[in-house]
């Protein structure tokens, strides 16, 4: 019943409005005709009040003014009813009723605030009042309407306390939140307010209220902060923690800052808020170690940037002294007049051409590997076919042997590729060159054949487009193929001569190592070599 | 042909002048300074280089700075303007270069030790020889 009626407060109060206004119209034309005095006196003031509820039930429909409804309802009711009370000592009605009717009110007003009371009081009163009602020898009409009249500001009354309840009710409810919030968070937090001096110049602040966390943070106990403060805390507090708080309150404005405490030892980073009336809350963090672990880390990635760089300009510099002379070397070994050399200088000069072109290979490989950093990646969303039919077209421009694409990868065999993907398309061009040329050059195959499957790791769910390169030559030698990743680590196997200007297949890959791939490798000796690119794909960039 | 060859390293300087000479007559320079100079001379007289050579690292003024002031000083030149073609010859093949020296106004780039049979391909594609 009365969550009933909590619902429906607002319509329950201009319903008893309405009828109180109907009933007290209904004793006022009554009277004004058998009393003559009402068109004098009461019955303007009556008249009056009537007209005042009527306003206010009107403008109770205005939503501005809703929430002054209940209140000036509540006042204008025990104005009517005082007048009606004043009605009846003139008339002399029954006193007692009259007395515990007037009673009523005055306690009525007393218990607005405490709904308990109220229960209790309007009991006795009601009990009392009807019994008053029943004996009295007043007219019945006058008698009703003053119970009807008290019952009206009864109701009102608990409609206001309930009200009031329900307020300061939510009111404690949201203290108690925001207190145990305060108290529970691992931020610390702090109301301080700003001391000014003669002048109006923010001197200090005092620290009004913190929490467990600015205890824990700051390492000061409550007992000695509250109330405290801040240069009689810490004499040694740095000025720019005043003008910035004093920036805060003065301006209006919040503010956000890492800043270093010598008394603490601790940076801290902190937002602070105005709060009105001088005051202003910090809230902060000791982000220290954070700083340290960072300014650590930011050391280290510039101290391995560092030694990157030094081993690069390193292997630049020695690459490119070692070069010139051996330009001159081979320079002049290539001009030198053959005919006029015995057999034996011929041997002779051919075996120092040799050692010499040897020393150039493994000095490309080393440029090579120096190009590693270079080399920028592209992430791309481009229909692959297209990108690998570009690069057949290149090499088979160059070399005339047929290469053939297989386009397995949209076959639906639950490695099927999604349409919209992205993957690195430099080094998978770059690669995939090196690999068809390597095998124009070196396999002796009439024709190549590039198969496009897709496929899936399926304990991680990563997808990969698989590239095979397919020759049908001579194969590679079982004892070479565990160097064909590590040229420079077999010093016999750079006789291969690489075409310059094409990726070695240990270059290969690195990078397809690099960016989160792979490069394999299948090979029988009379019946070909398989190359496989394993390219990692995402459905979205940097995923 | 006429054919300057800017190269600091002696060996190298003797053996681009003996496999050159073949084409025509070769000037030598050491540096950056010395090309630019030679350069300048010849379009003076107006008896341009057909040919010129340039190492990158080089004292005094690097191969880049040559090519550049080389030419800047052709274009500023209204009349008779007969280019030469360029082309780099160095130890060095990063990218950074590559793009800076044909930005820079070289028309080939040949990564040491030259291979004789490739820079004759050269010459021939730049219509030299």
């Amino acid at each position: 019943m009365r969550s009933l009626f909590l619902k429906h407060q607002e319509r329950a109060l201009r319903v008893a409005n309405l009828l109180y206004i109907v009933v007290l119209s209904i004793f006022y034309i009554a009277h004004t005709k058998i009393d003559e005095t009402y068109q004098h006196s009461i019955g303007i003031v009556l008249g009056i009040a009537i007209g005042i509820l009527c306003v206010l039930l009107i403008l109770s429909f205005v939503s501005r003014l809703k929430s002054l409804y209940p209140n000036a309802i509540f006042y204008v009711v025990w104005l009517q009813t005082v007048i009606l009370l004043i009605d009846a000592i003139r008339l002399n009605y029954d006193r007692g009723l009259i007395a515990l009717t007037v009673l009523g009110l005055v306690i009525s007003y007393q218990t607005v605030f405490d709904l308990k009371r109220y229960y209790q009081i309007t009991t006795v009163i009601g009990i009392m009042i009807i019994s008053m009602a029943i004996i009295s020898h007043g007219p019945w009409q006058i008698k009703l309407i003053t119970v009807v009249a008290l019952g009206f500001v009864m109701l009102l009354c608990y409609m206001s306390i309930v009200c009031n309840k329900r307020v300061v009710d939510s009111y404690n409810k949201v203290q108690s939140r925001y207190k145990a919030l305060l108290a529970n968070t691992s931020e610390a937090f702090a109301l301080h307010e700003l001391i000014y001096n003669e002048d109006g110049k923010p001197i200090d602040y005092t620290v009004l209220m913190i929490n467990k966390a600015y205890e824990n943070s700051t390492g000061l106990k409550r007992i000695d902060v509250e109330g405290s403060r801040i240069y009689e805390l810490i004499p040694e507090t740095e000025p720019y923690w005043l003008d910035s708080f004093a920036n805060v309150v003065m301006n209006n404005e919040r503010c956000q800052f890492i800043n270093y405490s010598v008394a603490l030892g601790k940076y801290f980073k902190v937002c602070a808020y105005p709060a009105g009336d001088n005051q202003f809350v910090t809230l902060f963090t000791d982000v220290t170690d954070k700083l340290m672990n960072d300014r650590d880390r930011n050391q280290a990635v510039r101290n391995a940037q560092k030694a990157n760089d030094f081993k690069s300009q390193f292997l630049k510099d020695v690459n490119h002294r070692l070069r010139t002379p051996l330009n001159g070397m081979l320079g002049m070994s290539q001009i030198i007049d053959r005919d006029s050399l015995s057999s034996e200088n011929l041997e002779i000069v051919d075996a120092m051409i040799s050692e010499m072109n040897r020393s150039r290979n493994i000095l490309n490989q080393i440029a090579e590997y120096v190009k590693i950093g270079d080399i920028e990646h592209v992430i791309t969303k481009n229909d692959i076919i297209l990108e690998i039919n570009n690069v057949i077209d290149q090499v088979e421009a160059m070399y005339q042997t047929p290469i053939k694409l297989i386009n397995s990868a949209d076959l639906d065999d639950g490695n099927k590729i999604e349409n919209e993907i992205y993957y690195e398309s430099q080094v998978f061009k770059g690669v995939l060159d090196a690999l068809l040329v390597n095998a124009c050059q070196h396999s002796n195959s009439d024709t190549i054949e590039i198969v496009l499957e897709g496929c899936k790791n399926q304990s991680n769910m990563t997808q990969y487009y698989k590239v095979l390169v397919v020759d049908h030559g001579i194969g590679i030698k079982e004892a070479h193929q565990s160097y064909i990743f590590n040229e420079l680590h077999h010093h016999n196997f750079v006789e291969l001569n690489r075409e310059e200007g094409h990726m070695s297949l240990s270059l290969s890959k690195q990078l397809m190592t690099q960016i989160g791939g792979d490069l394999m490798l299948t090979s029988e000796v009379g019946k070909g070599t398989e190359l496989t690119i394993l390219l990692p794909v995402f459905d979205k960039i940097g995923k | 042909m006429k054919i300057l060859i800017a190269e600091d390293d002696l060996t190298s300087r003797l053996f681009m002048k003996k496999y050159l000479s073949r084409y025509g007559e070769c000037d030598l320079a050491l540096n950056g300074i010395e090309a630019v100079d030679q350069a300048m001379n010849a379009m003076a007289i107006g008896d341009y280089y057909d040919l010129i050579c340039l190492d990158i690292m080089m004292p005094k003024v690097d191969g880049i700075k040559a090519l550049k002031t080389i030419r800047e000083q052709e274009n500023a030149k209204t009349t008779n303007v007969k280019p030469a073609k360029i082309i780099m010859t160095t130890a060095l093949n990063d990218k950074a270069t590559v793009e800076e020296a044909y930005s820079a106004g070289c028309e080939a780039y040949a990564w040491k030790p030259i291979d004789v049979d490739k820079f004759d391909e050269v010459l021939k594609n730049l219509g030299l020889i």
